[in-house]
């Protein structure tokens, strides 16, 4: 694997930034992208290619090519709200307790060093990434799986209706 | 070793390890959390009692190809996206100005006799030179040597630069790249390569399946027609009191 990606890396063209858009654009990245916000743009990018996949696999019959796409759509929605909220919400009480000081420090680690937030940061949303794990251990199978369920009975006889369209 | 100390070495390990860029702990997670709902949404397959058993044959198969290809096609192609932006910046390839310059300053080199470095990860790089200074400063304050402040100083100030230097500077740009990485891939396996390798691979297992099931129901039809003729069948003793009685007995 590491040999592919020398491989690749070498021949890929060298860049040297200097301020401009695209190095604010990877800072932004590095500095406000973690699990919540890598989850929710995975689940709308799947909502814009699964479902048509799903819909026009020409292996299966109408009637199952249907209740395939529904049940996509229903597992990204469904997948997508309850992952970006455990993420989102574990990152948000790591945060809350992982001050410096005598108070809320639960979560703080002994070998923290204060002055050097983004780490910082770094380390609250990884923990808040572990938690969330945990939470997902309880909220797929509560949460995530009826809620697919219920939205793919919803959304099948939608797309049924249509008698020659494409998904609706 | 007791709980909480269990705790406070766990916290730390997160610390140390994971705090320098999110890329590896996206993949790790990621990873963990396709495992987790693949297992929820077979739960849920089998729990919805609205999708017939017909469709079902096709929704199981789908969803466990699903699992399998997404959870290795995630782990491959984000693995090598998120290490091909990390090593664009490690290496030196992808760069910003001000990563070349503290680069010069403190002689890191990235090109030696008109060759990439092999091996080069600016990141550790600047981490141990943070190390040497604070090993030089640790010397010149330490007994039997005459304390020069001006020389503490100087240490102090590099090691709180380069420090800086790497959480607001470097940090984010090298983490950045490899979050992009990670999310490139993410997309892709995910949305893309999984769903049209899933779908052939569940509809063949359908398709198998009906075959099997009809294959199963012929077998069937077949044994209750025999059951059927051997019970219309009668028995030889049924035939005994008409050949007894003189009026259904045959005449000779």
């Amino acid at each position: 694997m590491i040999k592919i990606t020398n491989f690749i890396v070498k021949r890929l063209p060298k860049k040297e930034f200097n301020g401009g858009r695209t190095e604010g654009i990877i800072h932004w990245f590095g500095k406000h992208i973690s699990a919540p916000e890598n989850r929710l743009i995975i689940g709308a990018s799947a909502l814009l290619s699964q479902p048509f996949i799903d819909y026009y696999n020409k292996d299966v019959d109408e009637e199952t090519r249907k209740v395939s796409a529904a049940r996509t759509i229903a597992k990204t929605i469904a997948g997508t709200l309850t992952g970006y909220s455990v993420r989102e919400g574990f990152t948000k009480l790591v945060e809350k307790y992982s001050e410096f000081g005598p108070k809320n420090n639960f979560f703080t680690p002994s070998k923290a060093i204060k002055n050097m937030p983004h780490t910082y940061k770094q380390y609250q949303n990884a923990m808040g990434m572990t938690l969330a794990i945990l939470g997902m251990v309880v909220t797929n199978f509560a949460i995530d799986a009826p809620l697919t369920n219920f939205l793919t009975n919803f959304i099948t006889p939608k797309i049924n209706k249509p008698k020659d369209g494409g998904v609706q | 070793m007791t709980l909480a100390n269990m705790g406070k070495n766990f916290k730390n390990y997160m610390y140390e390890h994971f705090s320098t860029g999110l890329g590896n702990m996206l993949l790790l997670t990621g990873t963990l959390s396709w495992i987790l709902s693949a297992l929820g949404q077979l739960a849920g397959i089998a729990a919805n009692d609205k999708i017939s058993k017909e469709k079902k044959k096709f929704l199981y198969p789908q969803e466990i190809a699903d699992a399998a290809i997404n959870i290795f096609s995630f782990f491959i192609v984000t693995k090598a996206t998120k290490d091909i932006g990390k090593y664009l910046v490690s290496s030196g390839r992808i760069l910003t100005k001000k990563i070349n310059s503290k680069c010069i300053t403190e002689s890191i080199d990235i090109i030696k006799d008109g060759k990439r470095v092999k091996g080069l990860d600016i990141g550790n790089a600047l981490s141990t030179k943070a190390a040497e200074y604070e090993a030089a400063l640790k010397l010149s304050k330490s007994e039997g040597y005459i304390i020069d402040s001006a020389k503490v100083t100087k240490f102090e100030e590099k090691i709180k630069d380069l420090k800086n230097f790497s959480d607001d500077v470097y940090a984010p740009f090298a983490g950045g790249m490899e979050v992009i990485g990670s999310v490139v891939g993410a997309v892709v396996s995910s949305n893309i390569i999984t769903p049209l390798l899933r779908n052939p691979i569940a509809s063949a297992k359908q398709k198998f399946d009906i075959v099997n099931e009809q294959i199963e129901k012929q077998q069937q039809a077949q044994l209750e027609k025999t059951n059927k003729q051997a019970l219309n069948k009668q028995p030889l003793n049924t035939y005994q009191p008409r050949l007894t009685q003189p009026s259904g007995g045959m005449k000779i």
